[in-house]
């Protein structure tokens, strides 16, 4: 339900950034922990676009696995969120990415 | 052809910076303030109304529901400083309906801030309010694999009180296995088991709060 919210944001952030150019995609990533569910995310995405009057972009949206560094010195990437360490088991670790919905990067047409 | 922007913003940014501003409006005041999230009717406001018992005027609330409700009520009834906040409809709290509260009364002599949010599993656990850290509350009736379930907060909670324990007999709550997920997400986590109903717990409850570093 948040994702609304979250929605929000990115759409502000990329016509934001547009300024005023044509927005043809969004690269999305909803980390691991970040609490956001992808197809709920471009419901709303395409619903506020729509609002806007704009066209609706394509979007790129991924989750991907979050990078991990455990006590034992390792890093790795984790996708199952109960799974301990690869090297020793462990789950006394470093979230290194995996907390945030990220735009990570956008196309927009020539001016 | 279209020109490729980098952007890498979070969705949070926004919301983590009026935190970040509600985060040293506390430092300020050396008032310790947390975030009380749990599903609905895990009993937040029912562990509030206990210590504002023990705290008085020394415990500020501000309390989160979607209708007005009257948490607040019974929060203040208890001899806290108590407000209500009601989002109409949304399912957290954001730090710019926090920094507005704290801005729109004088709140003397608090020394701790909770924040109860909506009761929201999912929701609240990626909205920063400023507070210093979050606790997790989650009652033996709603079932042992809450924890991987809702990942996102058991990860951010400092705290996890396992509430209600004196119906522990009446549900098949396996407790093990719910403490043994939390410390899996979060390694550090302090887990206690409180009930309000017969106080069990309270104390540990009270005394390890006073002692966390703020
Ligand atoms: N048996 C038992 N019942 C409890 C305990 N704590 C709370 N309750 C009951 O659980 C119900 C919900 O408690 P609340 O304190 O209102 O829960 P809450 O988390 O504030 O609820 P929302 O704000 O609506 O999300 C009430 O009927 C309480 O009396 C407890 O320790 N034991
Ligand atoms: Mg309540
Ligand atoms: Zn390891």
């Amino acid at each position: 339900m948040h994702e609304h919210s979250v929605a929000l944001s990115i759409v502000e952030t990329a016509l934001r950034h547009a300024a005023g150019r044509k927005v043809e995609s969004l690269t999305i990533e909803a980390g691991l922990f970040s609490g956001v569910f992808a197809d709920s995310l471009r419901f709303y995405l395409e619903l506020l676009f729509e609002e806007q009057g704009q066209p609706i972009p394509n979007f790129h949206l991924s989750s991907p696995p979050a990078r991990c560094r455990c006590e034992c010195g390792s890093e790795y990437p984790l996708s199952v969120v109960l799974d301990g360490c690869p090297s020793c088991g462990g789950h006394r670790r470093t979230l290194l990415t995996g907390r945030d919905c990220v735009l990570v990067s956008m196309e927009v047409a020539d001016a | 052809m279209p020109e490729i922007l980098s952007v890498k913003s979070s969705a949070m940014a926004k919301n983590d910076l009026v935190a970040a501003e509600n985060r040293a409006w506390f430092r300020c005041r050396g008032m310790r303030a947390l975030n009380f999230i749990s599903s609905p009717g895990a009993g937040k406001t029912s562990l509030l109304e206990a210590m504002a018992a023990r705290l008085g005027r020394k415990l500020g609330v501000i309390t989160g529901d979607i209708q007005m409700t009257f948490d607040a009520d019974r929060i203040a009834k208890a001899g806290a400083q108590a407000v209500q906040i009601e989002t109409g409809g949304s399912c957290h709290l954001t730090a710019e309906q926090i920094r507005k509260e704290l801005l729109a009364r004088p709140w003397d002599g608090v020394e701790t801030m909770v924040i109860e949010n909506i009761g929201n599993l999912i929701c609240p656990s990626t909205y920063e309010l400023g507070e210093f850290f979050k606790v997790a509350l989650l009652s033996v009736t709603e079932g042992d694999e809450k924890p991987a379930k809702y990942p996102a907060l058991f990860l951010r909670a400092e705290a996890v009180l396992l509430t209600k324990i004196d119906l522990l007999p009446h549900v098949n709550f396996d407790v093990a296995r719910a403490e043994r997920d939390c410390l899996k997400l979060n390694a550090d986590a302090k887990l206690l088991h409180l009930s309000c109903k017969t106080g069990q717990g309270l104390d540990a409850w009270m005394d390890w709060l006073s002692k966390r570093p703020v």
